[in-house]
């Protein structure tokens, strides 16, 4: 097969996963809802909105400690990104790429060339279950272990984990695993929990949960 | 019975380059045990002192993470494959 063959094939396991990967319609205007947020014994109450990929925000009507109020707003982030999504032609879609189809119970690889980040994904069933990405000498790999699948067959995951690999270091830094709970609201999907476990590199391991409620539409 | 076993690159210096070998066991736990036994050194890349497998070990039997299945206690017929993946390995 040649490289123009391997790449297209690559292009079409790549941009079918993120075909079937569900995302917002374009003229869905996002979302606010009531939030409980906090790790172990502190919890704190905020009002959030959720309105484009990368555009959320949170207010809260007593004063927050920074961490938490950063955890919140980026954890948020991380679920507009998800749920708004983007088109894969301008991002992933733009990098030649390369497919490795030696068996693996992920699926093959598909490899993007030139991408600063050296990204690979695994595709199993119109699914991605694994993408790296490196920045220095760090290595992130997510591994998506479960998934929300509607009944037109578009997913969205529903536990997964993070792990960061310093590889200067030669060790884990960190492993984060996520748990999260789709609802049903208005014809689309919110997040009702997200849970987030993280282990350092001493084996600390520190539990957040967010809880959303009250979920009200934002007109486009 | 005798099931195949996948080792990850960065393990194959422990089955002498080998990329699958053959192992014979009833559950993951077995099959697993009777790997180091054949191959010493897997034992203690696999699992913790307690014994339990290590948190930055997966491991697949016919494509699917044990994890969700029964863990090491998973039941194997003959023929399957048992795949052993690293957390930070899969990529490139």
């Amino acid at each position: 097969m040649s490289e123009s063959q391997t790449s297209a094939r690559a292009a079409l396991v790549l941009a079918d996963a993120f075909a079937h990967r569900y995302r917002y319609p374009r003229d869905f205007g996002g979302w606010s809802a009531q939030a409980s947020f906090g790790r172990d014994d502190a919890h704190y109450e905020a009002t959030v909105a959720v309105c484009g990929a990368g555009d959320a925000r949170a207010a809260t009507a007593v004063r927050v400690a920074a961490p938490q109020f950063e955890w919140l707003t980026q954890e948020l982030r991380s679920l507009s990104r998800t749920l708004f999504g983007h088109d894969f032609e301008p991002a992933e879609g733009r990098f030649a790429m390369s497919l490795d189809e030696t068996p693996h119970p992920l699926g093959p690889l598909v490899v993007l060339h030139g991408d600063p980040h050296a990204a690979t994904f695994r595709v199993r069933k119109h699914r991605i279950t694994l993408a790296s990405r490196r920045s220095g000498s760090l290595l992130e790999m997510v591994r998506v272990e479960r998934w929300h699948v509607r009944p037109d067959a578009r997913w969205l995951p529903s536990q997964w984990s993070v792990e960061v690999h310093d590889g200067a270091l030669g060790q884990i830094l960190r492993t984060d695993r996520y748990w999260d709970l789709w609802w049903p609201f208005e014809g689309e999907i919110v997040p009702q929990t997200r849970r987030v476990e993280s282990i350092d590199t001493l084996g600390i391991r520190l539990a957040s949960t967010l809880h959303l409620r009250e979920w009200q539409p934002i007109g486009a | 019975m005798s099931v195949t076993v996948r080792i990850p690159t960065q393990l194959r210096n422990l089955s002498g380059g080998a990329g699958e070998v053959s192992c014979e066991g009833a559950t993951v736990g077995d099959v697993l045990k009777n790997l180091d036994a054949s191959h010493p050194g897997f034992g203690e890349r696999l699992f913790d002192e307690s014994g339990t497998l290590r948190r930055f070990v997966n491991v697949f039997v016919a494509d699917e993470d044990i994890r969700f299945l029964d863990g090491v206690a998973t039941v194997v017929t003959a023929g399957q494959v048992l795949s052993i993946v690293p957390a930070v390995a899969g990529g490139q």
